[in-house]
């Protein structure tokens, strides 16, 4: 089985706000000190659950794509300390937009251009702009099935079962392969690297293919007008209870928020 | 421009109609803006009911899916029966609430019509032949403003944004339709259902408690369960203790939770990260209590207190409790 992981590199989520900053040139939400970028955590999830899928189905091969203006090796390496077979950066400014639907091409056309994919994993949606639409538009391109949240994937025979995260339990859903599958938080953690695994992924190289090269088209669907950070995100307004000891701090609490009225 | 199509699916109006009925104000901004009326299309289970409760509202008609697979939960069939009504009909504009339903069927209806589709909208110019729409990204930290270019432009605002319309006097006719899906047709097959008991909503909760990480098991969730009780507020909570199963799904704020915007909102171990604060920003006072002073929650709070949760929740839980007392005993 040829599982393709889809994997983008976003600002890291965890960032404090105020380390936000507008690239004015590619009109971007950039950490101000030009670093800490990460692999969209969803997409982490998305290779966790490649990789269990490849632990049950012995010779099953795993490639992560990804897509994006310069897409920085050095975090998307991370990933090939695994049991990733291969890595494939498509390059091209309008793979990492604001448009889910140039994305979605870009993807499908590269899918295409893989061997026998038998099922695509994705996260639900990226940390920065939650769009959650790119892998039903990839399944929609490719003319696939695409099923979503799971929380767990089997593949049983030419089918791939998924259970669903709904808000009040679970969903059960099933698919024939190929198939896009969107896997959400529930499914657990990326698993560790070992050591080996990590040394040996210092020496890993992706292939890079140019969005050019797929002769896709790609135009999009949204336009740009404008990224600015929100005005509530450049300062903080907090009034900072402070005390002697966490006791009083929290009598202090109650006192401030009682006096205000808003208990 | 040619109409707007507000998309309810019965089971989530259920869950909370006042998501359907801000989808309402902001179709009204777009017919006040460009003339142009609005209907309402009903899908799902509980359909009929969320009906009766909808024709109210100034559409143009409610179109109601006169039957319904025996699966009732399949986005792949709803937003196909949704994209037949939409090419029968002429719609330059979908608004879809922001639920799993809703944004699962919004990015379908995008892809089958070939359209547009942009989440999380907190602004809107709408023009005969314009749309254009500002939107939270980097869960609130950013504001990015879109011109769609692909029609139909399909719409999901941030929830409490557009305020919760009110019905009218006027009653919308009722106009049944039919689907033509062929169910041979569909790729995806919904199997068993599993249901957990209803929790509360914390949606329409005025005070909630919100517990993440920082609180390192399920354990301390009965502290905050009463802080909660005492001052007429509920529990709620980050991703992490989630994920980890200290607490109900239901529970959950932020990104991949829901969306809430409470008058006081206590965010205790919670560090702030993006997925989080996209869930609560719109509250109208944080309170965060966090051990570390960098904490990114802290930008948002209104009060801070750094320190440990466990050296001053107690004694905050205390105060509430003597000040319930002494208030008791003055009525008395």
């Amino acid at each position: 089985m040829h599982i393709v992981v889809c994997a983008r590199i976003v600002v890291d989520p965890l960032l404090p706000t105020t380390d936000l900053t507008i690239d004015p040139v590619r009109s971007r939400v950039v950490p101000s000190d030009g670093g800490q970028r990460v692999v969209n955590g969803f997409d982490e999830q998305a290779l966790e659950a490649a990789l269990r899928l490849k632990d049950e189905n012995p010779g099953s091969t795993v490639t992560v794509l990804s897509v994006g203006e310069h897409v920085p090796w050095e975090v998307l390496r991370k990933l090939m300390a695994l049991e990733v077979n291969d890595a494939v950066v498509v390059d091209g400014p309008s793979g990492d937009s604001h448009d889910s639907r140039s994305t979605a091409a870009i993807l499908a056309a590269a899918i295409t251009r893989l061997a026998q994919v038998d099922i695509v994993i994705c996260g639900r949606q990226d940390s920065d702009w939650d769009n959650a639409q790119v892998p039903i538009r990839v399944a929609r391109n490719l003319r696939w099935p695409c099923l979503t949240l799971a929380r767990e994937a089997k593949v049983t025979g030419e089918r791939v079962l998924v259970r669903r995260v709904l808000l009040d339990g679970w969903q059960d859903m099933s698919a024939k392969l190929p198939a896009v599958v969107t896997v959400t938080s529930e499914l657990g953690e990326l698993r560790y690297p070992t050591m080996k695994g990590r040394m040996a992924a210092m020496k890993r190289q992706p292939n890079v293919w140019s969005v050019s090269d797929l002769g896709v088209n790609s135009e999009e669907s949204t336009e740009l007008v404008d990224v600015h950070i929100a005005e509530r995100s450049k300062e903080s307004n907090c009034q900072f209870i402070d005390g002697d000891s966490g006791q009083s701090q929290g009598e202090q609490l109650a006192a401030v928020l009682m006096s205000s009225g808003l208990i | 421009m040619s109409g707007t199509m507000i998309m309810i699916s019965g089971e989530d109006y259920t869950d909370d109609p006042s998501l359907s009925r801000e989808l309402v104000s902001f179709a009204r901004q777009i017919k006040d803006a460009t003339g142009e009326p609005f209907t309402i299309a009903v899908v799902g289970e509980e359909a009929s009911r969320c009906t009766q409760d909808i024709v109210n509202y100034g559409a143009e008609s409610v179109r109601v899916l006169s039957e319904a697979p025996e699966h009732q939960l399949w986005p792949e069939y709803d937003a196909e029966v949704l994209a037949q009504l939409c090419n029968e009909t002429a719609v330059s504009t979908i608004l879809l609430s922001k639920t799993l339903w809703g944004t699962e069927v919004a990015a379908r209806l995008a892809a089958i019509l070939d359209g547009s589709a942009a989440m999380d909208i907190t602004a809107a110019a709408i023009a005969n032949d314009t749309v254009e729409i500002t939107r939270a990204t980097f869960g609130g930290a950013a504001e990015t403003k879109l011109r769609m270019i692909r029609m139909p432009a399909v719409l999901v605002p941030h929830p409490k944004i557009w305020a919760a319309a009110e019905a009218g006097s006027d009653v919308s006719p009722i106009v049944l339709f039919t689907s033509q899906v062929d169910l041979g047709t569909l790729q995806t097959m919904p199997e068993d259902r599993h249901r957990l008991v209803q929790g509360p909503d914390i949606t329409q909760a005025r005070i909630l408690v919100s517990g993440g990480r920082g609180l390192g098991g399920p354990e301390p969730f009965k502290l905050l369960e009463e802080i909660a009780s005492l001052i007429g507020g509920q529990v709620a909570a980050s991703r992490p203790p989630v994920d980890s199963g200290w607490v109900s799904g239901q529970l959950q704020v932020g990104l991949t939770g829901k969306t809430v915007a409470p008058d006081l909102y206590f965010a205790v171990g919670i560090s702030g990260a993006i997925q989080h604060i996209t869930g609560c920003y719109n509250a109208r006072n944080i309170v965060a209590v966090n051990n570390d002073p960098h904490a990114p929650i802290f930008q948002y709070a209104t009060y801070g207190v750094v320190g440990d949760w466990q050296d001053v929740l107690p004694s905050f839980c205390k105060a509430l409790e003597s000040n319930l007392t002494s208030s008791r005993e003055k009525i008395h």
